[in-house]
């Protein structure tokens, strides 16, 4: 006896299409296999993560929610878009952190949609999306990028705008947000020397 | 008048199912061959509609679960495809009519 849905009741709420059934095979992998950094030929192979060259910085946008609020972003991250059964919302705004952001500049390609996380932790639980960027950009450029991308994808394309706006909305209007940019400790330079510009000063 | 009874289809014997919707998919675990397979809804569909009916029947029975659904539909001669899938992986079995599984899906 098999526990949870029926397979009609999945395929009432994903869609039917091609059968597909195939067998799992176990693979042994080790670190040597989990490329993160400086491996442009094996860009897909990290998690899903791609990523090409190093990453500079992380912009991490975080915010405490309710579980239902978790579930709701997570309805909205999985729900399919079109026949592609890959399509989904996520993969749209993946599409428009990638392809979007800093489009038309020198720093065009400098974002990636890392992914949208939950972390759950003994205290607390929280919602995180986290952009990659692979060359240096200010906060300034990073919002006015957003702005321009968003107008755009508005005049262009008002639905995809809409559930982008949704997404966004549900995550920046939690009270607990917090938008913060991770950069690579290692590269940041000699902190105690005062070469992060960010920092406080060892004075 | 038919020279031979209808092929009749069962699932394999002693075979574990274990949806998993978030993936939308469905594992299915084979002790006999200590092999985990992968479904997705339409070849879960198919899996637990061979209860040992002949084919025939389960085509029918499968055609008419897949009405009114939204979404695409499958292509035509989808339920051959998925079924030939299932007895290449070994989850499912022909049979002469008659002859019934020891054991059913669980």
């Amino acid at each position: 006896m098999t526990t949870g849905p029926t397979p009609r009741e999945l395929l009432a709420r994903l869609g039917a299409g091609e059968p597909s059934a195939t067998e799992i095979v176990s693979e042994v992998r080790t670190e040597a296999m989990l490329p993160f950094f400086n491996d442009p030929s094996n860009q897909a192979q990290a998690g899903g993560i791609r990523i090409a060259g190093s990453l500079s910085a992380i912009v991490s946008v975080t915010a405490e929610m309710s579980w239902q609020r978790a579930a709701a972003l997570q309805d909205w991250l999985t729900d399919r878009r079109g026949a592609d059964p890959l399509a989904t919302n996520e993969t749209e705004l993946a599409e428009l952190v990638s392809d979007t952001l800093f489009a038309g500049g020198d720093l065009a390609g400098t974002a990636r949609y890392l992914g949208t996380f939950i972390v759950a932790g003994r205290a607390r639980r929280t919602v995180r999306m986290l952009i990659g960027l692979t060359r240096p950009v200010s906060e300034a450029q990073y919002a006015a990028s957003w702005a321009k991308a968003l107008a755009e994808l508005k005049a262009a394309s008002p639905d995809r705008f809409a559930r982008i706006r949704a997404f966004l909305t549900m995550l920046l209007e939690e009270e607990s947000v917090q938008v913060e940019k991770l950069l690579l400790l290692s590269a940041v330079g000699d902190l105690i020397g005062h070469s992060i510009a960010t920092g406080p000063s060892g004075s | 008048m038919p020279s031979f009874p209808p092929d009749c289809v069962s699932a394999s014997p002693g075979l574990r199912l274990r949806p998993v919707p978030e993936l939308g998919a469905c594992l299915a675990y084979d002790p006999v061959r200590a092999r985990l397979h992968t479904l997705n809804p339409v070849s879960w569909l198919i899996l637990t509609l061979c209860d040992g009916r002949p084919r025939q029947a389960i085509a029918e029975e499968f055609a008419r679960s897949l009405r009114g659904l939204p979404g695409t539909q499958p292509e035509p001669g989808a339920f051959s495809r998925g079924l030939a899938q299932l007895e290449a992986l070994g989850l499912v079995a022909t049979h002469p009519s008659g002859a019934t599984p020891k054991e059913t899906p669980r």
